[in-house]
């Protein structure tokens, strides 16, 4: 049976903000300014809105149904998140396709053992589904000896030969919209060389948007063990860009 | 400057691995009080870690603007792949019915082996224990291919027993074979229930085995 939550916890970071944010220049630590550090408030527990606890019991609905046997409201719970599942898969394996086949056998999997499925978050449950399937691939794909680290960069690179469109809106200046492509495509490429479990929470926690609890469901490790791996992951995750863009711009450290 | 870091000791790496791994849950505003305190406190006072932490911050934010994918097409499951996925009722009663008859022909056979069931073995076993009966028998009928000396062996099926052996006048076989033509109506009976049990349990596993839900086809159909 699905508890209902009443209220949220805040999260400081705003997930997938698709607006002109103007590119950060560098990451380098030296030219960050003092400014200042003092974070907000105390987390705040504010009601959800009367739209999204609507939408919840709607969800709660379809997934009843479907669990009693109807084709229809699976198909319209698979509407409601292909595209997170999609997005999930697509950053932890860097591939267009290799993603969409993991979708598609994510859904296959979850009509399967719709019985199985107990209560709680059903996109924590779709999301684990999803993250089990993406790390078999990837260990398929480590056991292939034609994969160097190039191969896969190059298959990030041209996509895995499907054809990407972002959503995001056009109206930004062209020169901005670029460098920011550029920085963003970075990151991305970035992301895949992280190792597994870190950039899983990574994913999970700074583009999926999910809670700290979301994620312990998905994962099913202990909160200490998310925590870490998300500070080590953001970390490394920098270091690796710092990296890319020296040798980007020819900077040499002393 | 990596390498003068390194020569004046490991009070920088000290540092930082006593600070460093407390920003990202400063970020996410999860640090529980007392080490936030502490952590805020230093950070009044230390550039470093100011710098540390804004950067970090920047590259949370980066991925927060990570564009969404579109997906590239529909993941909806079509009736035919949502058939094939889940097993119907009739494929689940084929495989109780061919498990069923399977364990009812494994008894069956154990039976038989144990010779329960009254078939001929039992009075044969029966004739060859009974020490007077043995030796007339030895000596008056000429020794069939598929008997052996002691007579046991002429106890398997009926067919086996040659005319000549029936014909002597041997008071062992003349009395065994009344007691045969009973039994041997019994065990044609379970003869054939045999062959029904192995029949059923043949066709319900080819049955289920043509049911069995495989994995659909990726595209829809």
């Amino acid at each position: 049976m699905q508890v209902t939550k009443l209220f949220k916890t805040k999260k400081n970071n705003e997930p997938l903000i698709t607006g002109s944010a103007v590119p950060e220049a560098a990451f380098s630590a030296d030219s960050a300014p003092a400014e200042d550090f003092l974070a907000e408030a105390p987390p705040v527990l504010e009601l959800i809105r009367p739209e999204e606890l609507a939408e919840n019991a709607r969800l709660d609905k379809l997934v009843a149904s479907a669990q009693k046997g109807s084709l229809e409201a699976f198909n319209e719970l698979v509407t409601c998140y292909e595209q997170r599942v999609y997005n999930l898969s697509y950053r932890l394996l860097g591939d267009g396709e290799a993603a969409a086949d993991a979708t598609q056998d994510t859904f296959f999997q979850a009509y399967r053992a719709l019985g199985q499925y107990r209560g709680g978050s059903f996109k924590s449950w779709l999301l684990r589904i999803a993250s089990n399937l993406c790390y078999d691939q990837l260990r398929v794909r480590a056991r292939r000896p034609s994969s160097s680290l190039e191969a896969l960069l190059e298959e990030a690179e041209e996509g895995g030969g499907a054809v990407l469109s972002y959503m995001e809106d056009e109206g930004s200046d062209p020169q901005d919209h670029a460098l920011r492509h550029e920085l963003l495509r970075e990151v991305g490429l970035a992301l895949q060389e992280l190792p597994y479990e870190q950039r899983l929470v990574v994913v999970l926690s700074d583009v999926q948007g999910l809670s700290y609890d979301e994620i312990v469901e998905v994962t099913n490790s202990s909160l200490g063990t998310v925590k870490s791996r998300l500070s080590r992951g953001r970390l490394k995750l920098r270091e690796i860009l710092q990296k890319n863009r020296e040798l980007l711009l020819g900077e040499f450290r002393p | 400057m990596n390498e003068l870091r390194k020569i004046t000791g490991g009070r920088d790496s000290d540092h930082s691995n006593e600070w460093l791994p407390l920003l990202s849950e400063y970020i996410d505003k999860r640090l529980e009080a007392a080490l936030r305190l502490r952590l805020e406190r230093h950070l009044s006072e230390c550039r470093e870690c100011r710098v540390q932490l804004a950067s970090l911050r920047r590259t949370v934010r980066a991925l927060n603007t990570l564009p969404e994918v579109r997906v590239p097409r529909s993941f909806t499951i079509s009736p035919a792949q949502a058939r094939s996925l889940r097993p119907r009722p009739l494929y689940r009663a084929s495989q109780f019915a061919a498990a069923v008859a399977a364990a009812f022909l494994l008894i069956s056979f154990v039976l038989d082996f144990a010779g329960v069931l009254g078939s001929q073995n039992a009075t044969s076993i029966q004739a060859s224990f009974n020490p007077t009966v043995e030796a007339p028998v030895v000596g008056t009928r000429p020794p069939a291919p598929t008997c052996a000396p002691d007579g046991q062996n002429c106890a398997f099926g009926a067919a086996t027993l040659s005319p000549a052996d029936k014909a002597t006048p041997d008071p062992t076989t003349v009395a065994a074979v009344p007691t045969v033509a009973p039994d041997k109506a019994d065990s044609v009976v379970f003869r054939v229930v045999q062959f029904m049990l192995a029949l059923l349990v043949i066709v319900a596993a080819a049955f289920a085995y043509s049911l069995r839900p495989r994995a659909p086809t990726r595209f829809k159909l």
